[in-house]
């Protein structure tokens, strides 16, 4: 089993050893990371930005890497800060569409990473 | 140490279930989505949450604002309360530090540390609030009430399979006591008690105050009952003046709150409140419901005030030697939903939550105001008797309202009574000798009541002064059975008499109590035996119906003349009232008992309209009264009605015959009315045609029978009359008697001979025949001789009657023998006729014999 956590771990950047150390229960966490493709948040920053909602897209993405960070998948947790500090100050109208939306995509190609790497994890 | 429970407040599915997932095993979770489903959560079930776990982002409400929702509210902002925060983040940490959280923890979780910081955070919260509890009353130094549940709380759980009880102690008259002593006496009181049961308890219990006058034990069951029997022997010495109680309740569910418990010790003590005899009590389930009942009771008593659902009645005192209505007692009754609720029932509790001042307030209002209706409506006062509450003796406002009752309906304090219970003497004696010498100063008259039923002293009577006394039967009943001459009822009796107090015996209910009561001197009573408490309308009916009036002849004499009185012969006073009820503005009733009855045989007054007897009576022989009655010449017209008490009565049958009507006394009152007008009216009519026939028979001037009695009366005589001797009288010179001096001397002149004539009327015969002839007729004579003799008689009668009145006229008569009654009715104007003939012409101013 721990093979398969392992492999997974790697195959998305994440961090296998913090999250052992946090969670020392291996069925635990492949319980929480087969939850992990029901979580709303991506979706909804998704659909915030497609309304160009900076506001509800900053929480959303404040979420997904809260969400990231609870399971140790560092890289989507590290990807998803640098928007999430990029839209931090929503209310300025100095943010750049673009940018956001260039910075999403790095997320979305990371976060559909993590999901293809679950459904994996599930096959075993 | 029960599992506490912890709120956590986070809107991402993910992460909720994580943080669930790590503290399930050590709290129980409840879950909000987010800062407003949390506040609801919260409002209704503050109690069950130890700390709160929340996030900062969430919809609708967010997390700072979440903590300013908390802050504002007293008990919640108690709650810990800590934020999940984002790693790295000291901006948020400052953030949510400054909105009032307690700590912060941030991402990602660490399932241990959280743990660990939960629990400390609970802990330290649970300890510092237990600081702030005092432990310890000032006063006594027992643990306080919250200390005490606590504490007992933690017993409770640190031995689960013990058996404990709790004891709940209570001062029954500590309020008075304190009034009266003072505070510091109170407190001292209060100090001495909690040392000696703080002394008396074993180690292992712990002693609370619960409040001014109640403390409470937690101890093992099985010291328990020791510590009750310690208690029983040793309290009463210790402390004299006041009254201890205890109320125990035995715990059986331990999860009910300490609270309940509490009560329920309570409860018991509360139900021997007022019991003298008993010092300790259990609890038990009916108590509850008696306390659910007391509870809806004193819910309605003060709505029962303003809706006047209390109702005064009143019960008649009597005099017991006169049988007389002396006043009465006013008697509260509580009608609610159509349901009389008990005295028994509302006083006690009134009496122990102070609404017995109102009541009473409420009762003596109404009574001065009964007696103000009846003074206006010129109805006779009789004095009404009110009950005071010994809780209300004491009070200074007592005198005061009772004066500002006496301005106010302008009634003198004489006709009120007021009724002080036994027990209010002897508990706070010096104030209530002295309360009670300004209210007889004022004018009130005291009745001590319900002697008997408490504990007095003799020599209390020395110092009390006390215008009643009132033994209960109810008390007495049974020494009253004892025929032993130091009977106890017979010497209290005495005894207060001679203090100049006297008695009114309450609860009367059978004549064999009257008779013994009347004959120890007992001055009044009341009771069933003469009546039940009558409500208003009753008992003004029966006042007005009553004359007062201490010597009745007078009343009679000046001017009730046209009421004629109905004699009533019997011992029932309820009767008689009844009787007084009945015919009131028609009659008077009068009663006569044995003394009387033979004052009224002989009575000259003929103005009694009825004569009401009971054959059973025992009193006096009634076939010799109603002989009595017959032969007194005023009486022999009057109808008598004989009265049976009941259809089984033991009575001498033959009176029915003797009396003019029977009945008996229980019937219907437009029965016995109507038939007793029928009586009177028939007799009545008898009367009148007798003094029709008398009238038609007689006459007028000389009262002697006239033409037409005469001949009713030969028609009326048998053979055995006969032979007779008949005269016929004959004024001589009445027509020049007329002419010189005048008709008015003619009459007298006639009426005089009436009288003279009049003098031999026993059983002979005498009418006037005309104008100035009279026959005479006798069979007392023998021969001629002494006819003759008897004619001379009348003759110079008659001639000497005259001269003394200036008249100057002879009569002369002739005399004939009458064989038969046939004789007499063919011959008697032939022969009259013949005869007077002769003597005017041959003797005038004698007498002639006729012999034929």
């Amino acid at each position: 089993m721990s093979n398969n956590l392992t492999v997974f771990y790697k195959n998305i950047d994440g961090n296998y050893t913090d999250m052992i150390q946090r969670i020392n229960n291996e069925s635990l966490i492949l319980k929480f990371i087969k939850k992990f493709p029901s979580d709303t948040s991506f979706h909804n920053l998704e659909e915030a930005l497609n309304c160009d909602d900076f506001k509800a897209a900053f929480i959303s993405v404040h979420t997904l890497k809260g969400v990231a960070l609870n399971l140790s998948f560092t890289k989507l947790a590290s990807v998803c800060s640098e928007l999430t500090e990029y839209l931090r100050n929503y209310e300025n109208l100095n943010i750049s569409r673009d940018i956001v939306i260039e910075k999403f995509e790095i997320i979305k190609e990371n976060y559909q990473k993590v999901v293809d790497e679950i459904i994996k994890l599930e096959q075993f | 140490m029960k599992k506490r429970s912890v709120l956590v407040v986070e809107d991402n599915e993910l992460n909720l279930e994580m943080l669930c997932s790590f503290i399930e095993e050590k709290f129980d979770v409840i879950k909000a989505y987010n800062g407003l489903e949390a506040l609801n959560y919260l409002k209704t079930s503050v109690n069950d949450v130890s700390l709160i776990l929340t996030d900062v982002n969430m919809p609708v409400m967010n997390g700072y604002e979440f903590l300013d929702e908390l802050k504002k509210d007293k008990e919640l902002s108690l709650i810990p309360v800590i934020v999940m925060t984002q790693e790295n983040s000291e901006s948020e940490e400052l953030l949510a530090l400054s909105h009032g959280a307690n700590d912060f923890l941030p991402k990602p979780y660490r399932p241990q540390i959280i743990l660990h910081r939960i629990t400390n955070m609970i802990k330290l919260k649970e300890v510092s609030s237990l600081i702030n509890i005092i432990k310890n009353d000032k006063l006594t130094g027992l643990y306080t009430k919250e200390y005490f549940f606590l504490r007992v709380e933690d017993i409770l759980k640190q031995d689960p399979e013990g058996e404990y009880s709790i004891i709940s102690t209570n001062i029954e008259n500590f309020k008075v006591f304190n009034e009266v002593n003072g505070s510091k006496k109170g407190d001292e009181i209060l100090t001495d008690i909690a040392s000696f049961i703080l002394k008396s308890v074993p180690q292992h219990a712990i002693v609370g105050r619960l409040n001014a006058d109640k403390f409470l034990i937690l101890m093992k069951t099985e010291d328990e009952k020791m510590l009750r029997e310690h208690f029983l022997e040793t309290v009463d010495d210790n402390f004299k003046e006041v009254y201890f109680k205890l109320g125990v309740y035995q715990i059986v569910d331990k999860n009910m709150s300490v609270s309940a418990m509490v009560d329920r010790a309570v409860i018991a003590c509360d139900s021997i409140n007022g019991k003298f005899d008993s010092l300790v009590a259990d609890f038990e389930e009916k108590l509850k419901d008696k306390l659910l009942r007391e509870n809806s009771l004193i819910e309605l008593m003060e709505d029962a005030l303003v809706k006047r659902e209390y109702k005064v009645f009143y019960q008649p005192k009597y005099d017991l030697k006169k049988n007389e209505l002396k006043g009465s007692e006013a008697l509260v009754r509580w009608l609610h939903d159509d349901k009389y609720i008990s005295p028994s029932e509302f006083i006690p509790l009134f009496e122990q939550n102070g609404f017995i001042n109102e009541l009473d307030k409420y009762v003596l209002n109404e009574v001065f105001a009964f007696l103000k209706e009846q003074k206006e409506n010129n109805v006779p006062l009789f004095p009404i008797s009110v009950n005071i509450s010994r809780v209300d003796i004491l009070k200074a406002d007592l005198i005061n309202y009772l004066n500002s009752l006496i301005e106010k309906y302008q009634i003198e304090a004489k006709y009120v009574h007021l009724e002080i219970t036994e027990s209010a003497y002897t508990d706070n004696d010096k104030i209530i000798f002295s309360t009670i010498d300004e209210l007889r100063k004022i004018g009130f008259v005291v009745e001590m009541d319900d002697f008997g039923s408490g504990y007095s002293s003799l020599s209390m009577f020395s110092q009390i002064n006390i215008d009643y006394l009132k033994l209960d039967m109810y008390f007495i009943k049974n020494e009253l059975e004892n025929d032993d001459y130091a009977n106890l009822v017979s010497f209290i009796i005495d005894f207060v008499h001679k203090k100049g107090i006297k008695v009114v015996a309450e609860g009367v209910e059978t004549y064999q109590q009257v008779k013994k009561l009347n004959n120890f001197d007992c001055d009044l009573a009341q009771g069933y035996y003469f009546s039940k408490p009558l409500n208003r309308d009753d008992y003004l009916n029966l006042i007005s119906s009553i004359e007062i009036t201490s010597n009745n002849e007078e009343k009679y004499i000046n001017g009730r003349k046209n009421k004629e009185i109905i004699v009533y012969f019997d011992n029932d006073p309820i009767y008689e009232s009844w009787l007084n009820k009945a015919f009131k503005n028609k009659y008077d009733i009068k009663m006569f008992n044995e003394d009387g009855i033979n004052e009224f045989i002989k009575t000259k007054k003929d103005n009694f309209a009825l004569i009401l007897i009971n054959p059973s009576s025992k009193i006096y022989d009634v076939h010799k009264l109603v002989h009595d009655i017959r032969v007194n010449p005023k009486l022999v017209n009057v109808p008598i009605l004989a009265l049976i008490d009941s259809p089984n009565a033991n009575f001498d049958r033959s009176i029915i015959n003797d009396a003019d009507e029977f009945m008996c006394k229980h019937h219907p009152c437009e029965d016995f009315v109507k038939r007793v007008k029928n009586l009177i009216k028939y007799h009545d009519f008898q009367n009148k045609c007798n003094l029709y026939s008398y009238e038609a028979n007689h006459d007028f001037v000389t009262s002697l029978l006239n033409r037409r009695g005469l001949k009713r009366k030969i028609e009326e005589l048998d053979n055995s009359f006969f032979p007779c001797y008949l005269y016929l009288f004959d004024i001589d010179n009445l027509k020049s008697v007329n002419d010189f001096s005048g008709h008015e001397s003619g009459d007298k002149a006639i009426t005089i001979f009436g009288n003279v004539i009049n003098n031999f009327s026993y059983n002979n015969i005498i009418a006037r025949y005309g104008g100035d002839e009279f026959i005479f007729i006798t069979n007392k004579l023998k021969n001629e001789k002494e006819a003759l003799e008897f004619g001379e008689k009348i003759s110079i009668l008659y001639k000497k009657e005259a001269e003394k009145e200036n008249i100057n006229v002879s009569c002369s008569s002739g005399c004939s023998v009458f064989t038969s009654k046939k004789d007499l009715e063919d011959n008697l104007v032939k022969k009259t006729d013949k005869g007077l003939y002769k003597a005017k012409n041959v003797n005038k101013g004698h007498c002639i014999f006729l012999n034929e």
